[in-house]
């Protein structure tokens, strides 16, 4: 049978606390892996500031024949005037969920993090370069979030943005 | 459920065919089977068509002398989109609208050479040295420009009432 991978979320102290698979996630100004309109309105993200840092690794939740992991992110390598998106890239140890090495989700700036838009489809971002995670409920390496709104966003619609992974199976 | 499109065929170095190799079941990778195989074939099941309806084609390729044959299946999601109803409201939420798809690769390693033939789910075949899919990472570039993501309602913003006047004010 072939695998189901899926995103999840972590929170909590040091990122320690699973979501169930996400559909979606939310940039917030708290911890949460919450993806409703309300939590958002309540919790925004004010411009000028950064949000909580969203911690995500894929989950193998159905188990593959072998193994599974090389798992690349990238973006369209562009987005929109002054709003930022961080990335960092490999955070942490892959394996049985819900993985270690992780640090407690914040709002501050992260540090070793790049520019989103600069891992594209030519230069692909490294999530988890680990060839063989493993099997049932074993995790990847976490990918880190942040968006970062200068004060200068301008009001109105953020520009759709999407966002490219890939991961082998064996 | 069986979500490979493909088997694999061996063909092993006394012409011995071993079909229908299902490659979704552990343990199929069979050491003394690969050690002897001199062509390696992802043979469509059937019970799969491509992104435009057609059916899988067959991709064979040699193994050389000294080398071992090779498959690997690699998942292109573009599942994480953004948008925001404002500027203080920002939210990541998935293309629903955008399949995953898969695309499936046999080859052959030698020492620290591995070349790869890859599949894509609309034909695509291409050979490669490198750990890269360029028809995979091409068709999901693709795909995130002829897809759009489901809109989510937002609320309706509160209407403000015309203030009223009193009709009689206008009299006289």
């Amino acid at each position: 049978m072939a695998a189901t991978v899926g995103v999840f979320v972590y929170t909590g102290t040091n990122a320690g606390t699973e979501s169930t698979v996400q559909t979606g996630i939310s940039f917030l100004s708290i911890d949460s892996n919450a993806t409703d309109a309300t939590t958002r309105q309540n919790n925004p993200v004010v411009a000028g500031t950064t949000s909580f840092e969203k911690h995500l690794r894929l989950k193998a939740t159905v188990a593959p024949s072998v193994s599974w992991g090389n798992i690349k992110f990238w973006t369209d390598g562009t987005g929109q005037a002054n709003v930022g998106l961080r990335a960092k890239l490999a955070v942490g140890t892959g394996g049985a969920t819900p993985g270690t090495g992780d640090s407690t989700p914040t709002a501050s700036a992260m540090t070793g993090d790049a520019d989103a838009y600069s891992y594209t489809s030519g230069s692909k971002g490294t999530w988890d370069a680990t060839a063989s995670i493993g099997g049932l409920n074993t995790v990847s390496k976490a990918l880190l979030l942040q968006l970062v709104p200068t004060g200068a966003a301008t009001p109105g619609a953020w520009a759709q943005e999407t966002l490219n992974y890939s991961y082998d199976e064996v | 459920m069986s979500e490979y499109a493909y088997f694999a065929n061996a063909t092993l170095d006394d012409g011995t065919d071993i079909g229908a190799i299902d490659l979704e079941e552990q343990g199929w990778a069979s050491k003394p089977m690969l050690a002897r195989t001199r062509r390696w074939s992802l043979v469509p099941k059937g019970t799969h068509v491509m992104l435009d309806g057609r059916q899988y084609p067959m991709v064979t390729i040699d193994i050389p002398v000294g080398a071992k044959p090779v498959f690997r299946s690699r998942v292109f999601v573009g599942n994480i989109t953004g948008r925001s109803s404002d500027q203080i409201e920002r939210k990541v939420i998935p293309h629903l609208s955008v399949p995953a798809f898969r695309v499936y690769g046999i080859g052959w390693k030698k020492g620290s050479l591995t070349v790869w033939t890859w599949v894509a789910p609309n034909g695509a075949v291409e050979t490669t040295s490198s750990d890269e899919c360029w028809v995979g990472t091409a068709l999901r570039t693709h795909l995130n420009t002829i897809t759009w993501e489901e809109p989510e309602p937002e609320p309706e913003p509160a209407e403000e009432e015309e203030p009223t006047i009193d009709p009689r004010l206008n009299e006289g």
